[in-house]
């Protein structure tokens, strides 16, 4: 699957919200692609700017926030990107090929890439009936007749599992089950017949067997329909289920990148072993599970050198001082990149650097910050 | 299926609670000090006047027997008395009884004021609705942005000026100094002149006069309606933005966004729709209590409406009128709220009905 070409090419991206706290800064940095017919995940804990990297894909990012560097090229268009002003080298200003916000939203909104908010039960509009929801996005996104758009809506919605839908057309949401709105809203991005669709931890709000139904379909589908997914989720489980790569974004960054495969059988970054880690997995007894230490700090002050340190159990005083681009590891290959410094790829010294005291590592700091956060 | 059934229900729901302001209003008002005979006949009245007058109207009779008779002369179906004295018989019909200051019946009163304030009511409200929806819908798009601050300014203003002081200064400018639109009174626009009534209904010069009597229906209501509208504008202007605001910010709308929909159809038809579930309740609640501003725009314009009524009621002690003019004043505000919850299951789907109440 991976043979196929390029569709999505995100480069150095950076997203950031202009608080009154200061800048935030969301995705500070990343790059990843997705090809045609591929599944490609995005993982990290809470607050890793995932959901604002895929918004940013789609340029929904609104004040207090911006898109502020990098570049989103999705096929032949432009969908983000910066140049130098002619006046004022310092000032950087949108590339003349940069599609407009009327082109963003004829040409690519819907019709090329769909999203799927996490939140079944808020994400569809409680006084419209399902059916013409569905049927309004139809209409909008493609070139069909208007008596058309009710036959594809009630084709998909029969495609994802609905059951009875003639009879359950014209129900309006709250007469659908959690399940059943997370089927409605993917029917939704399937009917409009985009090459990407971009999904925001759609899973994330249902009971764990619905959440395995709706992986299922989501597979049966995708190869169906041909279609790429962007599929953010903070569930390990999820990613081994359904993503032929993986980009695992920590603090606004991707700290490690592989196929879905290689990342559970030959991790990398400490990060991704840890949230390995703390996976229930049924056929081990353990008194605990092995959570990751401490809080994810905030994105205004990230932590110096590589942003992980504060709590990788194997930072030592080299992590805390230089930060690691993310690059190809030395023994895994091209299509493998970390961004720590204990891979070959880096020469910086790492093996050589005391090993310094981390909330990972169980000082006092680390049960103080622990508390908190089982308290909140 | 629920619509006429629910609305049947509620309509009962509502008898109670008409019953409790019949009684709660009647001995109000008979425990108010004063006597409505002595106002009448003015200082030292002769004593066999004032107990022929008494007799007349029924007050020489104990308090409950006149309650129970009043109850049953209210009550459209039940009770009947003959010779003060109350019996179980079918009558139909409600008999308020006779204003002791008018002289006259005091449904006869009603039927007479009631168009009169709810053409002032109308005309107030739909002014208010006309402006404050576009323009809280307006600064909620543009929240924090000059056209925002401007509406919020004038919602403010418009809150914290008391109706009757608006009344009289739109009288001095306009009235007064520039002499642009009458002061007093309003024209029914079903009250045509005599010439009209000569002309029989097909002709043609019937509609040409009609025609010309709605200007002078327009210039007499423009006052009073900017004076009643205004606090209800400001109100529902804040109300509208603040809602809108709130469905702005919702996923379903986001995710209209992301499908590619104008801002412009998002505003009409995705946020406006769920965002006036908070409007209508204000509207509704507010429909029924601004009869109370009524009364001050009434008598700032000297309109002779329901709130002059009940005003003359009042400084007459005048029993029978208060006690009429507060019925039909609950009776309003059972049927506006009656009104709103079903223009709520109209507007949201997820308000059912409400038969599991039942």
């Amino acid at each position: 699957m991976s043979t196929h070409e390029t569709i999505l090419e995100v480069e150095d991206l950076k997203t950031q919200f202009f608080t009154e706290e200061g800048v935030v800064r969301a995705v500070d940095g990343i790059d990843f692609d997705v090809r045609r017919g591929e599944i490609v995940g995005l993982v990290g804990e809470s607050g890793a700017g995932k959901s604002v990297a895929v918004q940013s894909i789609l340029r929904l990012v609104e004040e207090p926030g911006a898109i502020v560097g990098g570049e989103i090229r999705y096929k032949d268009d432009l969908l983000f990107g910066l140049k130098a002003s002619a006046d004022d080298p310092q000032e950087r200003t949108e590339r003349e090929e940069m599609l407009s916000r009327t082109e963003m939203r004829t040409q690519i909104r819907g019709r090329e890439i769909a999203i799927i908010f996490q939140d079944p039960m808020e994400s569809l509009n409680p006084v419209y009936t399902v059916g013409s929801q569905i049927e309004e996005f139809i209409a909008l996104n493609r070139e069909v007749p208007g008596d058309q758009a009710r036959e594809i809506a009630m084709d998909t919605l029969r495609d994802v599992g609905i059951p009875e839908v003639e009879s359950r057309y014209d129900d309006y949401p709250h007469q659908f089950s959690g399940g059943m709105r997370q089927r409605v809203l993917i029917a939704m991005a399937l009917a409009c017949e985009p090459d990407l669709i971009v999904a925001d931890e759609p899973t994330t709000a249902l009971d764990v067997t619905v959440e395995a139904q709706i992986l299922n379909l989501v597979d049966d589908l995708q190869a169906r329909y041909d279609t790429s997914l962007v599929w953010v989720t903070h569930d390990m489980g999820v990613v081994a289920e359904i993503c032929d790569r993986v980009n695992v974004m920590y603090l606004g960054e991707i700290v490690e990148q592989a196929p879905a495969d290689d990342l559970f059988h030959d991790t990398k970054h400490p990060y991704t072993s840890k949230l390995l880690a703390s996976l229930p997995r049924p056929d081990r007894t353990v008194g605990e599970l092995d959570s990751i230490g401490g809080v994810m700090p905030e994105a205004i002050n990230p932590p110096s050198g590589c942003r992980f340190h504060s709590r990788c159990p194997e930072a030592r005083e080299v992590c805390a001082e230089v930060h690691p681009d993310e690059r190809p590891s030395a023994e895994a290959g091209s299509h493998h990149t970390v961004a720590c410094f204990r891979d070959d790829a880096f020469d910086v010294g790492y093996w050589d650097s005391p090993p310094i005291e981390t909330e990972a590592s169980g000082g006092f700091a680390a049960s103080l910050t622990a508390e908190e956060g089982e308290s909140g | 299926m629920g619509l006429f059934r629910y609305a049947t229900r509620r309509l009962l729901q509502a008898i109670p609670v008409l019953l409790g302001i019949a009684t709660i209003t009647f001995f109000l008002s008979n425990a108010v000090p004063g006597d409505p005979i002595d106002i009448m006949l003015g200082p030292s009245p002769a004593q066999e006047q004032k107990a022929a007058i008494r007799a007349k109207y029924g007050l020489d009779r104990p308090l409950w027997l006149r309650y129970i008779t009043y109850l049953g002369d209210v009550s459209p179906i039940w009770l009947s008395t003959v010779d003060g004295f109350p019996y179980v018989a079918p009558e139909f019909g409600v008999d308020l009884g006779r204003s002791i200051h008018f002289g006259a019946p005091v449904t006869e009163k009603i039927k007479e004021r009631l168009p009169v304030t709810m053409l002032l009511m109308g005309s107030a409200f739909t002014f208010a609705l006309v402006t404050a929806v576009p323009l809280g819908v307006i600064s909620a798009y543009r929240r924090n942005q000059p056209t925002d601050h401007v509406s919020r300014v004038v919602a403010l203003v418009g809150v914290s000026t008391p109706s009757f002081w608006i009344g009289l200064e739109l009288i001095i400018v306009f009235s007064f100094y520039l002499g642009w639109l009458p002061s007093n009174s309003l024209v029914m626009p079903w009250n045509l002149p005599p010439a009209a009534d000569q002309a029989g209904l097909l002709s043609v010069e019937f509609w040409r006069i009609a025609a010309s009597h709605q200007v002078p229906v327009l210039q007499h209501l423009i006052l009073p309606t900017i004076s009643l509208g205004t606090l209800q504008m400001a109100a529902i202007t804040r109300i509208e933005r603040s809602a809108m605001l709130e469905q702005l910010s919702q996923d379903y709308v986001q995710l209209a966004r992301a499908y590619g929909v104008r801002d412009r159809k998002i505003l009409r038809k995705h946020a406006f729709r769920p965002a006036q579930l908070p409007v209508i309740t204000i509207v509704g609640l507010n429909l029924t209590t601004a009869f109370g501003g009524a009364v001050l725009t009434e008598t700032v314009f000297s309109i002779n409406g329901m709130g002059t009524l009940i005003l003359t009621g009042v400084l007459n002690i005048d029993y029978p009128l208060i006690m009429g003019t507060t019925l039909v004043f609950g009776l309003i505000f059972v049927l506006g709220v009656i009104l709103t919850d079903i223009s709520y299951a109209y507007v949201d789907p997820r308000v059912s009905y409400g038969d599991q109440e039942a």
